[in-house]
């Protein structure tokens, strides 16, 4: 946990300071990074931004408006969706007329769902879906905030989740009405 | 946010431990990148796959293309200078209605009618006798200049002999043909056995090999065998397109055609019933980048372009039905003959048959190498074998939203999948026609491809069949 005193060290620019504070905070910003990232070398380096940001930009935490992690898993999510949009087109993402509902009769199958489940499916989903799902579902963030964030329309982004938790619930359902989904 | 999102939300947020830090993500190995950063936070970064790749292949066409555009600009001058004189000599036609004894007469009969057009300061110099010498540099074979009642010596400049090719003409047609110029370079005629074609009733065995008169002798001679001059009149060796040693050529051809694809799932094999591929296109530019005798070997970039069409029929799904307000029954009072109605709320499970028909559309952007020999059928027609690679480095699948009823499904029909990056063999041939620079040519090739797909399960190895055109142009 960061508490006030390892935060005003980096503050004051002490290097013993930041290496606490990294030691208390990579592994939440890992897990984190990891939600949008896949690849080890990528979210090493993203990491390293994110600690850089951090660090440069310590004197503007306000620790009134929020917590210090929600804090820098802000930073974390903006570095890492950075890279996503510097590595992969999102903003050509078009809307849908509806959004997918979760298959009938699914709500039963997915009480045993573990973490892991949804860690393999996020590791094979399409990145534009993953990336729209892990901030709508799990981060927590708004339609609106999602399209402010990627770049796209609000309704672009309600579309993905749609076609995202299609994705994710033809392969952990295995529903056959989907069989005919996409080309591939 | 729906119960399956909370489950999934809960998962991630509530009571769980953040992932233990790998190896290598610890403050030691860490921090020096970290103040890196800090210190140059708007530095570039590392290059990406797209730009090493896109990088790589401009490199690889620019550099060549350079060096022949710096070569070229090099030897433009005498680029006209390529046809060795001799096989002007050897091509030549000589003709005399006189004995050779009269023709080697020379300078016997000063001429009044003999013309010098466009004539060259050294060659104006120059005695020129009525007999006809004429040199042409027609590329048509003209065997015999009997309509000309004047001896014209047509040099219209001094560089139109390099341009002579071998189909060049040398005649003398006149009665009282000699060759002039003797006098003053008497070294530079010889009388030797003639191979050349003979189009007079000379009776002689022998004949004359003449040379232009005008041409001052230390530009040129005359052997028994061959005319030498020096390079700036003289044509060097032409190129050809079979260089003996390896050459670094630069030769665009773009091509283009019809592509028909086959390919079945081999892990999710049911797929297989309800897809079928209808035709597609492809196209792209390749550049001859090395050549050695008839081999080439060729660089380009293609672009593929695929309909998949999924058709299901018969898709039932399971539905909830509620109806509101159903009348279930009617209750009729037998006393006094009055009768009410019992309405409610039903819902039951009920089935929806749908038919899936979806044209889903793949492309794919390659890099190709391929190499190639050539067999010349005939000097106009060649046959092109090729072997070679491609690597598909971005291949887009993309699903439309029609059903059968023209109703559209919940889905994008805009929105790319890109599946993974794979290689693939490439092998054909080409049919060619040489039309000067440029060659046509009717293509046949068909690439294998390794791997396509998502995942293993809607993996598959499709064929393409390419059947299409092109045109080259040689720099």
């Amino acid at each position: 946990m960061v508490n006030q005193q390892i935060i005003s060290l980096c503050q004051h620019g002490k290097q013993n300071g930041q290496r606490q504070l990294y030691e208390a905070c990579a592994p939440y910003v890992y897990s984190t990074i990891k939600r949008y990232i896949w690849e080890v070398e990528d979210i090493k380096d993203t990491m390293q931004e994110v600690f850089a940001n951090i660090f440069s930009h310590i004197d503007t935490y306000d620790a009134s408006k929020g917590n210090f992690n929600t804090w820098i898993r802000k930073i974390a999510i903006n570095q890492a969706l950075m890279l996503i949009r510097k590595n992969k087109k999102i903003s050509h993402l078009v809307p849908l007329d509806s959004i997918e509902e979760i298959p009938f009769g699914a709500a039963d199958k997915y009480e045993n769902l573990s973490r892991e489940d949804i860690d393999k499916l996020l590791a094979k989903v399409p990145e534009g879906y993953r990336v729209v799902f892990t901030l709508f579902v799990i981060d927590g963030y708004h339609h609106k905030e999602i399209a402010a964030l990627l770049d796209i329309k609000e309704e672009t982004s309600r579309s993905q989740l749609a076609r995202a938790k299609k994705w994710i619930c033809h392969h952990l359902f295995n529903d056959q009405k989907n069989k005919a989904y996409g080309l591939f | 946010m729906d119960s399956f999102d909370k489950k999934v939300a809960d998962l991630y947020n509530k009571n769980q431990t953040p992932d233990q830090l790998p190896e290598g993500f610890v403050w030691d190995e860490m921090s020096k990148g970290i103040y890196e950063k800090m210190e140059s936070p708007n530095r570039k970064r590392k290059p990406l796959f797209w730009w090493l790749t896109f990088g790589g292949f401009i490199l690889l066409v620019s550099v060549p293309g350079i060096f022949f555009i710096q070569k070229s600009n090099n030897i433009a001058p005498n680029q006209t200078t390529e046809t060795s004189l001799p096989t002007i000599k050897e091509k030549s036609t000589f003709s005399s209605d006189k004995p050779i004894a009269e023709a080697t007469q020379i300078g016997k009969e000063p001429s009044a009618t003999a013309t010098l057009q466009n004539t060259h300061p050294y060659i104006s110099n120059n005695k020129i006798s009525n007999k006809s010498i004429v040199l042409n540099n027609k590329k048509t074979k003209t065997l015999y200049q009997e309509s000309k009642p004047i001896h014209v010596i047509e040099l219209r400049d001094i560089m139109d002999l390099t341009t002579i090719e071998s189909e060049s003409i040398i005649s003398t047609s006149s009665p009282e043909t000699s060759v002039s110029g003797a006098e003053d370079f008497p070294e530079s005629v010889n009388t030797k056995k003639s191979e050349n074609t003979f189009a007079t009733s000379v009776p002689a065995s022998t004949t004359k090999t003449v040379v232009p008169s005008t041409l001052p002798l230390r530009w040129v001679t005359m052997s028994s065998d061959k005319i030498i001059a020096p390079n700036i009149l003289l044509p060097k060796e032409k190129p050809t397109d079979t260089p003996s040693k390896i050459a670094i050529k630069f030769t665009p051809k773009v091509y283009g055609g019809t592509l028909l694809t086959t390919g079945k799932y081999t892990e999710n094999q049911e797929r297989n019933t309800y897809s079928r591929w209808s035709p597609g296109y492809y196209t792209g530019i390749d550049f001859t980048i090395l050549a050695y005798k008839k081999w080439t070997l060729n660089l380009g970039y293609e672009h593929k372009f695929a309909t998949q069409v999924l058709e299901l029929n018969n898709i039932v799904d399971t539905v909830v039905i509620t109806v509101e307000n159903a009348l279930t029954s009617i209750t009729t009072n037998s006393l006094n003959g009055t009768t009410s109605e019992n309405r409610e709320t039903i819902t039951t499970n009920g089935t929806r048959t749908r038919n899936y028909l979806h044209y889903n559309t793949f492309r794919s952007h390659a890099l190709r190498l391929t190499l190639n020999r050539t067999f010349p059928l005939t000097p106009k027609w060649h046959l092109t074998t090729g072997f070679g690679g491609t690597y598909n480095f971005l291949n887009q699948a993309r699903g439309t939203t029609l059903d059968l009823d023209g109703n559209k499904l919940e889905y994008s029909p805009d929105m790319p999948i890109y599946l993974k990056r794979n290689f693939a063999i490439d092998a054909g041939l080409s049919l060619e026609y040489k039309i000067g620079r440029i060659k046509l040519s009717g293509n046949l090739w068909l690439e294998k491809s390794l791997s396509f797909g998502l995942e293993p399960e809607t993996s598959i190895q499709p064929t393409f069949y390419k059947i299409g055109v092109g045109a080259a142009f040689t720099l």
